[in-house]
């Protein structure tokens, strides 16, 4: 019984049903520690010893007296957690017009935090963390503590610490580490390790009360001073050591909070919690595949296995157009075959599954149905810009075998093979007639976005983007995109670079102003492998908003192994502002050697070492997590021979980046990604390429760790 | 043809123009981050703005007879959703049923065993045979598969008390059958359930209300037309 009957009369009434399951099964709401005004873990401006579930990323709101904060923090694993924030304070100079520190209204600021909970918490102990506040940068908000906390009943937990720098400011008890060294602000953003527990040390302490599911009370003993804000200022009045808060869990994704401040002001908090381990809606919402179609028993139907089929004229054709009539539902498509009697090879692009897996299960479960009963061997090559990623080898009949098992996943996973895709060159395969060659198009809005300019925080434009793409043969990509901007506020900046470098990105706002319509990139791209465990890439043209040129780049990368190596050189020549189709006359030769590890668990480390855009030779250091689900968090910094003072603001490029996949928040399948890379400033020092389909990012999803992560999609 | 190509090149830019404020498009069939992100954000305002479904509309048996395959009709009552499915696909004792629009759900021996096309489906299983059930008494082991919002496979495992309820008369769309009635009620690592089964003496399960997995709410399954 095969085929799919039509049953019009039936049609429609069904729809409702794909949804089902949403939000079920795992949804269990967390009794997630809360976040302070700095929105890192802790009471109400004071920090605690817990830690958020691992993997949480938060972002946070709040805002006392002249003081705003906004923060983003992240648990990089059970123990450890950072934050990058941006905070305010109104009325800087208003009192105190003479004050050091230049003229501002707002005085704004950037910080990062990194914490670590020594220990977690058990019957009888409470949690142990230590943590850094504002550890680099201008140290404004600089403190540093130590800190415990105990749940004295499920509603009731204590927090008790002590704390420097800032934290230590008021209410001190001595200075048990020494003195603290006074801080050499300069530039900002340098490590300020000599401070580290230095200078007087202050105890705070606080409560919390949960008085039902939502509300919680909280109060607090504090040790900052507000010296400064307060103090020298005047921007507020600190009259007590004292705050107060009730806050309010909305759902697992919510929390608010209001304050009484220290005596004086009135404050606000929102927190908005994330948890990238797991898709909001839990499943990925799609069409059902195809039913593994099982063979005649050999001794019934021994005809069955003639492998003379291989000898027919024109067979491939025919199989490759089965193929691609299963698959093309799926957003997939067979490009190549070639086949023994006992083993077939099908390379395979995907254009449509986030999980890879899903993907390699798709093209098995369309493999099933169309090939001869004599082939047992299924060979399946995904394809990443028409080169081979990875070869995957499933025996068929294990597939027959275990698509019903109750250990369905497991035991087809036991029984398959990820191993290297060599060269295609010379192997014999028939492509599909109708795959090159390709076009596509596709009109779609894009926000672009500029942070911390002082003089306006935030600027962003809406605008729509006509994007193209061109395969005339496999591994030969010609794409472009043009830009305009419909809405917006990023042509108004009028901030002036004051580097002293090439300005190679400190312009950027007159690419913004003047780019209008832009051509975003105009590229030829030839992927190819060279040998076996080697891949090569060769992108010119208009490669960027701000830099036109030739890439080359050769990565070394085996599918079974953490480690993994590449070369880039380019030759940049930056792009006039209104990116048409102009030069200037700044040119470079820049590129890195770059080395990438993957320490399992989804966390990866990338170093580039190398010739920056501006000229400069230094190094950067990337570390990423990867979640199953496809987010990805990162951090990376960047030093060269260009000095702090040279470089400016921030002294050294550095910043966070955040991947965030679509079907993560649609739970539709797709493989595209909302990606930010979010940096306290952007200067001219450190800055690479933005070069599009850096190989390394766009393999690494098919090799055993990448397909592994999402085994579980398989059979879906 | 150039022409023609060109015109309808020409004609669909400006229609994407247009569109393109409010949505992507293009040959590209994937969803749009920011397109995707607006909708993800529409879409529970439009079902908070009254755009839930009724109950869907009962075919009548006349009609399901005409199609010359077998039917069984899905409902679940907790969503006012009421879907039809025909057997697509069988080996040896597992049959595969599908929508008319890609949901399958698969039953080994008459006992369903797998979803596939559902946000939340149940991946795998080990269940109990028909005839085991049909014995009304001892207790079966069932084990469910299903995945987490990371992709993760995670197992329920139950075991569950079968009994005897007693022969009842039932009606499935305005027909009468004779049946046998057994009650499974299952205790595991999820939340409890119970699923009823209703025999007919030649062993075919007439009608029987099952979860898909643990934590889901029931569906009833009516086979109307046997073919």
């Amino acid at each position: 019984m095969t085929g799919r009957p039509t049953w019009q009369i039936l049609a429609g009434t069904v729809s409702a049903l794909a949804a089902i399951g949403v939000g079920v099964g795992f949804a269990v709401a967390q009794d997630r520690p809360s976040l302070n005004l700095y929105g890192a873990t802790g009471l109400i401006d004071m920090p605690s010893a817990e830690s958020q579930p691992d993997g949480t990323l938060s972002a946070s709101f709040s805002r006392f007296g002249p003081i705003s904060r906004t923060t983003l923090s992240f648990q990089l694993s059970p123990r450890i957690s950072g934050s990058f924030r941006y905070s305010g304070v109104r009325d800087w100079n208003s009192f105190c017009p003479a004050c050091p520190g230049g003229a501002f209204e707002t005085y704004y600021d950037r910080s990062f935090d990194l914490r670590y909970q020594i220990l977690e918490e058990t019957d009888r102990l409470p949690a142990l963390a230590i943590g850094l506040q504002d550890f680099v940068g201008t140290g404004l908000l600089a403190g540093e503590y130590l800190v415990a906390t105990k749940n004295l009943t499920p509603n009731l937990k204590v927090t008790g610490g002590l704390g420097w720098g800032r934290l230590g400011s008021y209410g001190a008890i001595g200075s048990p580490f020494g003195d603290r060294p006074p801080l050499v602000v300069g530039a900002g953003g340098k490590f300020d390790a000599g401070q580290w527990f230095r200078g007087p040390a202050a105890p705070f302490a606080g409560i919390e009360w949960k008085i039902d599911r939502d509300w919680t009370l909280k109060a607090e003993y504090s040790s900052d001073d507000y010296a400064e804000e307060a103090g020298l200022r005047r921007t507020f009045q600190r009259s007590s050591p004292f705050n107060f808060g009730l806050e309010y869990q909305r759902n697992d994704y919510f929390r608010f909070g209001a304050y009484y401040m220290y005596g004086s002001e009135v404050g606000v908090a929102a927190h908005f919690f994330l948890n990238p381990k797991q898709r909001p809606g839990i499943g990925i919402q799609d069409g059902a595949p195809d039913v593994i179609k099982p063979r005649p028993s050999r001794t019934a139907a021994p005809e069955a296995y003639d492998a003379g089929w291989v000898e027919q004229p024109g067979v491939a054709d025919i199989l490759i157009k089965n193929l691609n009539k299963r698959l093309t539902v799926d957003g997939i498509h067979a490009a190549g075959i070639r086949f023994t009697g006992s083993t077939a090879t099908v390379t395979a692009e995907n254009n449509r599954y986030d999980a890879e897996a899903q993907f390699i299960g798709r093209v098995a479960r369309a493999m099933s149905n169309v090939m001869p009963a004599s082939v047992e061997t299924f060979e399946i090559i995904p394809l990443v810009n028409g080169i081979p990623a990875s070869r995957v080898l499933i025996r068929r009949s294990v597939l027959e075998q275990s698509e019903m098992a109750a250990n369905a996943t497991e035991a087809v996973r036991a029984q398959t093979r990820i191993a290297e895709a060599g060269p295609l060159r010379g192997t014999g395969l028939t492509y599909d007639p109708d795959l090159y060659p390709k076009f596509n198009w596709g009109l779609s809005p894009y926000v672009l976005t500029s942070f911390f300019d002082p003089d306006h925080p935030l600027r962003a434009d809406l605008g729509a983007r006509l994007s193209a793409r061109f395969e005339p043969l496999p591994g030969v990509v010609v794409s472009g995109a043009v830009t305009k901007a419909i809405v917006g506020n990023l042509s108004d900046s009028t901030r002036v670079s004051d580097s002293v470098l090439p300005r190679v990105r400190s312009e950027s706002n007159l690419y913004d102003r003047e780019g209008d319509p832009a051509l975003e990139h105009l590229t030829a791209a030839v992927y190819f492998r060279p040998a076996p465990q080697l891949y090569g890439r060769v992108t010119a043209g208009y490669l960027e908003r701000m830099f036109a040129g030739v890439s080359v780049e050769v990565l070394w990368k085996r599918v079974d192994s953490p480690f993994a190596l590449g070369a880039e050189v380019n030759y940049a020549r930056q792009r006039d502002y209104d990116q048409g189709f102009g030069l200037r006359d700044y040119d470079v030769i820049t590129g890195h050697v770059s080395g990438y590890y993957d320490f399992g668990q989804g966390y990866n480390a990338q170093l580039d070492v190398g010739r920056y855009l501006a000229g400069d030779m230094g190094a950067t250091l990337t570390l990423r997590r990867k979640f199953a689900t496809g987010w990805e968090v990162g951090v990376f910094a960047t030093l060269t021979d260009v000095s702090f003072d040279d470089f400016g603001e921030g002294s050294f490029d550095k910043g966070i980046t955040l991947k965030i996949p679509v079907t993560w928040g649609l739970g539709t399948p797709s493989k595209r990604n909302l990606s930010a890379t979010i940096r306290p400033v952007l200067r001219d020092g450190g800055a690479r390429l933005n070069v599009q389909d850096r190989l390394y990012e766009t393999i690494r999803n098919y090799d055993e760790a990448g397909i592994d992560a999402q085994w579980g999609r398989f059979w879906k | 043809m150039g022409k023609v190509l060109e015109m309808t090149l020409r004609q669909s830019i400006i229609f994407c123009a247009v569109a393109a404020l409010l949505a992507a498009c293009g040959t590209e069939k994937q969803a749009d981050p920011l397109t995707g992100g607006v909708k993800a954000i529409m879409a529970p305002l439009g079902q908070a703005l009254g755009g839930k479904r009724g109950p869907a509309p009962t075919v009548p048996r006349t009609n399901l007879e005409q199609l010359g395959v077998p039917v069984t009709v899905g409902e679940i009552a907790a969503t006012h959703t009421k879907f039809y499915i025909v057997p697509i696909a069988q080996t040896g004792s597992v049959e595969t049923w599908s929508t008319s629009d890609d949901i399958t759900a698969t039953f080994r021996d008459g006992v369903l065993a797998a979803t596939r096309g559902l946000r939340a489906d149940l991946m795998e299983s080990a269940t109990p045979s028909a005839a085991r059930l049909r014995s009304g008494s001892g207790t079966t082991v069932r084990q469910y598969g299903v995945l987490d919002g990371g992709d993760r496979l995670v197992r329920f495992n139950y075991t569950c008390q079968l009994s005897n309820l007693g022969t009842e008369t039932i009606s499935v769309l305005g027909r009468q059958h004779l049946t046998h009635h057994v009650a499974e009620s299952c205790q595991g690592s999820g939340p409890p359930f119970t699923n009823d089964y209703w025999f007919e003496s030649s062993g075919k399960i007439r009608k029987s209300s099952e979860v898909m997995f643990p934590g889901l709410a029931q569906v009833l399954l009516s086979r109307v037309v046997d073919k």
